[in-house]
């Protein structure tokens, strides 16, 4: 419990200190709802794919990431990049990642990962998360032209609620499911949130 | 031919030769070195036709795609977030300064108020590229705070400075293969895309902090930071009826 409690202490102390006007946003992504997202995220790869052996992940646009143990210890992820155009992002999660980082190799980059793909890693990656799908174009891009030739598990979600910065939003999952542009689709499903007046998209899959 | 080039640009009908003849007089009386007053052709090519192409496919609004704000307020997507870049063109100047050698170019968009002598331009070390700043996006932080909603960019592309060729990666790097349908559905206003690829935060080094800017109060988009220097003004949060009432007047 102490442990959770330093992550989190060191994020605020890092939000206070340095970045007091994403407080909103900090406090937004610590709500039960992205507790709940990375937990689904993790119980659903689990029942489909084997943890015995850490898997090498690179994690796209995760925001503000106090809830990554809950999917990064069910999935036994190792090797990570985090992926985030905001750099203030980037900054605070070093606090919020600050719990899994002791005993997990742990990176972060500061860039878009639609438009600067040349600097994205392309080898011996497992698995492909992205959390934020509805602020990107279709995830057909990424899969078809920017892992041309590689087959990692690809890890999609999004979300039906239109938002300031949300630029492609599904009204329905079978949508979502045909943008990604897997063949191969292990999972999908969705988690409602009624007081958000949201359903989030959760798609596992390969090519 | 001077090698001082004062640049208008004008497409549509939103503005009208009353507003290229209003500036042009305006540039006449606050002009007191050599310039050729131009236009380049910029809605004309191979790569205008590609990106007007992507503007029409990606542009997921139901207002007119060159607007830079959201007229409709029944549109799902707010005009920043609608996709298709509105006023792309602009960035076709950066190819098209190749037809005039060794030049230094003062690009004006078209609702610009001149207040002092534009000669100050011309003197200018161009290190880097110019670009007139929105220097009120600093306020509450808030360009920081909007940065990852694509939103409030203090580059303002209204003013702009450069050099023949100085600005040739920016057009490069719209209109790189692999990236131009990702920026046309990324970006609904063409200084949030210039912002984010070649501003503070761009990842690519050669990129970052691209441009220059103008001295705070050289160069306004908004009045509390005008000073008796103060040489150009640009009409920023007015719709076009009130922009024609202080431009046309």
């Amino acid at each position: 419990m102490f442990e959770l409690n330093d992550s989190l202490i060191s994020s605020l102390s890092e939000i206070d200190n340095s970045f007091q006007h994403r407080k909103k946003d900090f406090y937004n992504s610590i709500s039960t709802k992205n507790a709940l997202i990375n937990k689904w995220l993790g119980e659903e790869y689990s029942k489909l794919y084997p943890t015995d052996l850490p898997a090498c992940a690179d994690i796209f646009a995760p925001s503000f990431s106090q809830y990554a143990k809950l999917y990064i210890e069910q999935m036994n992820l190792d090797n990570i990049i985090f992926y985030d155009y905001d750099p203030e992002v980037v900054k605070v999660n070093w606090q919020c990642l600050k719990l899994v980082k002791k005993d997990r190799l742990i990176d972060q980059k500061c860039l878009d990962v639609i438009l600067d793909t040349d600097y994205t890693r392309r080898n011996h990656l497992d698995v492909i998360i992205n959390f934020s799908c509805e602020k990107m174009v279709d995830m057909k891009f990424i899969v078809e032209r920017v892992y041309e030739g590689k087959n990692p598990v690809f890890c999609f979600i999004s979300t039906n609620k239109h938002d300031r910065g949300n630029i492609n939003v599904y009204s329905d999952l079978a949508s979502f499911e045909k943008s990604t542009g897997l063949s191969t689709i292990k999972y999908s499903g969705e988690l409602n949130f009624k007081n958000n007046n949201e359903t989030k998209y959760l798609v596992i899959g390969e090519k | 031919m001077s090698k001082n080039k004062i640049v208008y640009l004008r497409w549509g009908d939103r503005y009208t030769q009353d507003h290229v003849d209003r500036l042009y007089d305006q540039v006449n009386k606050n002009c007191s070195v050599d310039f050729d007053f131009i236009t380049m052709d910029v809605s004309v090519g191979q790569s205008f036709e590609q990106m007007q192409a992507l503007q029409e496919k990606y542009y997921r609004g139901c207002q007119n795609p060159e607007s830079s704000i959201t007229e409709n307020h029944q549109d799902t997507y707010i005009r920043e977030d609608a996709g298709g870049i509105a006023h792309f063109r602009k960035y076709i100047m950066f190819m098209r300064d190749e037809e005039h050698k060794d030049c230094t170019f003062l690009y004006l968009d078209l609702d610009t108020i001149i207040r002092n002598d534009l000669s100050y331009f011309f003197d200018l070390e161009l290190k880097k590229p110019m670009i007139m700043r929105s220097w009120q996006f600093n306020e509450n932080m808030k360009w920081q705070r909007l940065y990852r909603l694509r939103s409030c960019p203090y580059f303002n592309s209204s003013v702009l400075l450069w050099k023949t060729g100085q600005n040739r990666k920016v057009f490069n790097e719209l209109t790189n293969e692999k990236k131009i349908e990702a920026n046309f559905f990324h970006y609904g206003i063409n200084d949030n895309w210039l912002f984010h690829r070649f501003g503070p935060y761009a990842y690519n080094r050669d990129f970052k902090d691209w441009f220059n800017f103008f001295e705070k109060d050289k160069v306004i988009s908004d009045e509390r930071y005008m000073s008796e220097s103060t040489i150009i003004h640009t009409l920023a949060g007015l719709n076009m009826s009130e922009k024609n009432k202080i431009c046309l007047s």
